[in-house]
């Protein structure tokens, strides 16, 4: 508001003045609006700063959220094969802490999924009870003073509210994220004058299995778990054998007026070596054949590398993406062979059988992929010796971007359907 | 120009490999590369942990070559989101924890006190963090409690009770004066028994992020580290 504050002094003597007078009136009006704009702006800004932030931090939570399952998970599965109590025990969960800088929200899902994990495991002798004076404040007033504390660091002013009975051990819960790693403690306090620790142990996320988030009523150990892993790992094998179904369709010649080669329908199958358990490259070859009767007949045989595009290792959860490059080699005879060749070969022993068209390939695309099983594509190719062939053109000229496509010869494109074997 | 173009489609699959790759800056800024922690480790090993993703090494192959594998982390909580000081000290807390309860519940310093006949694993631990944060020295004094306890000591959840008015005195000192003071007293205050050692887990300077411990026993504090 810099207009209100300017010196006053002449302002009706002088026409400048009045002048500026007007302005500075004028300001005086806008200054409100402009500043409401940019405050409007900045609170987008910071609507928008907090939003990305609000992600972030709902996308690291639930990271460290299933990190924090997993361990709960192992922590419970160790207490089934070796229970810290005898026989089934009543125990409070006194405490769940998070690691700092997370709220409570995540406490409450951790809490959560440990009640549910030891009403499911009732095997671990650990049973969870309910007891609001030990989460209480107690003041107590005693012969060595008068002590303030929650209800379960005080046991003797506890046993005097609550009587006898109930759960005397108190577990206490404890995520911390140090480095790459989330820590679990867990301790169990018997609620005695002493409070002795009668159970306690450190698990880390770094030096556990990956236990594929184990139900919480089948729980398997981690080395149990990686046994799975491997297995499922092992069935699915270096070694694939595809089988494809795929429709490929050439350019139609802008120049010519001629006919266009009808698409060809290929059946394929061969064989899919992966390089490495990853899945990140792999190799196919394989043969095909079309028959379409009084139209054409066709062999083929294609050779490809594929590159894993959507991650650093094949998922056996989620759709992947594949890269690919290839080569093949195609002869066609019938009618289709002469729309794309009509030349005759010249061997009176070849003509003999019809017109043969023999056209090599390069080819590119994508490939989406459901755990090594199904998969659909879409492809490009570049036919050079049917780049002079007047009834082959060019997909990228279809386009009409009036650029001269001459060195990039898209002849032929199209789809593929793969089942996996 | 047709060579070109595919020269560099095909080169596309390659790229994909240092576009995977965490620890590079270039795809992604020097703050965010910063939010991994990479270690070089052999193949084998990389294989034993990722069987999913490093394959086995070749037998015939890895004879004539070693092939390491770069495996990198994200840290958990992102830089930045804690303050430098809680961060260095959580960043370590297991192996810093680890090593300051060896020291303090080491057979000689506890003999320091003792009777030297007197067996370990009578006496009785009892533990307290000093730090500046609430939520930090409950960290700080669970995660010595459950080391302790792993070690094998009888560690009690309890802590030495002072009076108000000694915590107001305490509190005008500095720590390094003031926790011997305080474990005075405490014995005094019959707070701690003959056979408990009390372990002090403190940070002793404003900034530091270092955390030293020492041990109470029979009124008598000492600093370890």
């Amino acid at each position: 508001m810099a207009s209100l504050t300017l010196p006053r002094k002449g302002l009706a003597s002088s026409s400048k003045t009045a002048t500026l007078l007007a302005l500075l009136g004028g300001l005086a009006i806008l200054a409100p609006s402009a500043e409401a704009q940019d405050r409007g702006a900045e609170s987008t800004l910071d609507e928008e700063n907090a939003a990305k932030v609000e992600r972030l931090r709902a996308e690291l939570t639930n990271q460290i959220q299933l990190q924090a399952y997993d361990l709960l998970d192992e922590l419970v599965f160790a207490w089934t094969e070796t229970p810290p109590f005898d026989s089934p025990t009543p125990v409070i969960l006194a405490d769940v802490t998070v690691p700092v800088a997370f709220g409570s929200g995540l406490e409450a899902l951790i809490e959560t999924h440990m009640a549910q994990l030891l009403i499911k495991n009732a095997n671990s002798n650990v049973q969870l009870s309910h007891c609001p004076a030990c989460h209480a404040l107690l003041v107590h007033s005693g012969e060595s003073g008068t002590v303030i504390s929650r209800g379960v660091d005080q046991p003797k002013a506890l046993a005097k509210l609550r009587g006898e009975g109930g759960a005397e051990h108190a577990l206490f819960i404890d995520f911390e994220a140090e480095g790459t790693a989330l820590v679990l403690r867990a301790r169990i306090t018997r609620m005695s004058e002493d409070l002795p620790i009668v159970y306690a142990r450190t698990l880390s996320s770094r030096t556990s299995s990956a236990p594929l988030l184990r139900k919480p009523d089948r729980l398997v150990s981690a080395e149990q778990a990686r046994a799975e892993y491997e297995e499922l790992l092992a069935g699915r094998g270096p070694i694939a054998i595809p089988v494809r179904l795929t429709l490929s369709a050439f350019a139609p010649n802008t120049d010519s007026a001629l006919q266009v080669p009808i698409p060809i329908p290929w059946v394929q199958a061969g064989g899919e070596l992966a390089l490495g358990s990853a899945r990140v490259w792999t190799a196919s070859l394989i043969v095909g054949a079309t028959f379409l009767p009084e139209i054409q007949t066709g062999l083929m045989v294609q050779g490809r590398i594929y590159r894993l595009i959507s991650g650093n290792s094949f998922s056996l959860t989620r759709p992947n993406f594949y890269m690919f490059f290839g080569t093949a080699l195609a002869v066609i005879q019938g009618p289709t062979a002469a729309v794309l060749d009509p030349e005759p070969s010249g061997n009176p022993i070849v003509d003999l059988l019809g017109t043969f068209a023999t056209y090599p390939s390069v080819q590119t695309g994508i490939e989406f992929r459901l755990n090594n099983r199904i998969g659909a594509s879409f492809f490009i190719e570049s036919m050079p010796t049917l780049w002079t062939a007047e009834n082959v053109g060019n997909w990228m000229d279809q386009l009409n971007t009036g650029i001269d496509f001459s060195f990039l010869q898209v002849n032929s494109l199209g789809m593929e359907v793969t089942f996996a074997f | 120009m047709q060579i070109l173009f595919y020269y560099l489609l095909f080169n596309l699959a390659f790229f994909g490999d240092v576009a995977n790759d965490p620890a590079h800056e270039a795809w992604q800024g020097r703050s965010a590369a910063r939010q991994f922690e990479c270690e070089r480790i052999s193949q084998a090993k990389a294989h034993e942990k990722y069987p999913g993703v490093v394959p086995a090494p070749h037998p015939r192959a890895a004879t004539l070559y070693e092939i390491d594998a770069m495996v990198c982390d994200r840290f958990v909580v992102e830089a930045g989101r804690r303050s430098a000081q809680k961060e260095a000290i959580l960043q370590n807390l297991h192996a810093d924890i680890d090593e300051l309860v060896a020291v303090a519940s080491a057979p000689k310093t506890i003999a320091l006190n003792t009777d030297p006949n007197a067996e370990r694993k009578s006496v009785r631990f009892k533990v307290d963090a000093f730090y500046p944060d609430l939520v930090m020295t409950q960290k700080i004094a669970n995660a010595a409690k459950v080391a302790l306890a792993e070690r094998g000591h009888q560690v009690s959840d309890a802590t030495w009770q002072l009076t108000a008015g000694d915590i107001e005195v305490f509190r005008s000192m500095h720590m390094r004066d003031a926790l011997p003071l305080a474990c005075k007293r405490a014995y005094r205050l019959k707070s701690l028994a003959d056979d408990e050692v009390f372990v002090a887990l403190a940070l002793l300077h404003e900034k530091e992020s270092q955390l030293h411990v020492g041990t109470c026993q029979r009124g008598v504090f000492q600093w370890l580290r």
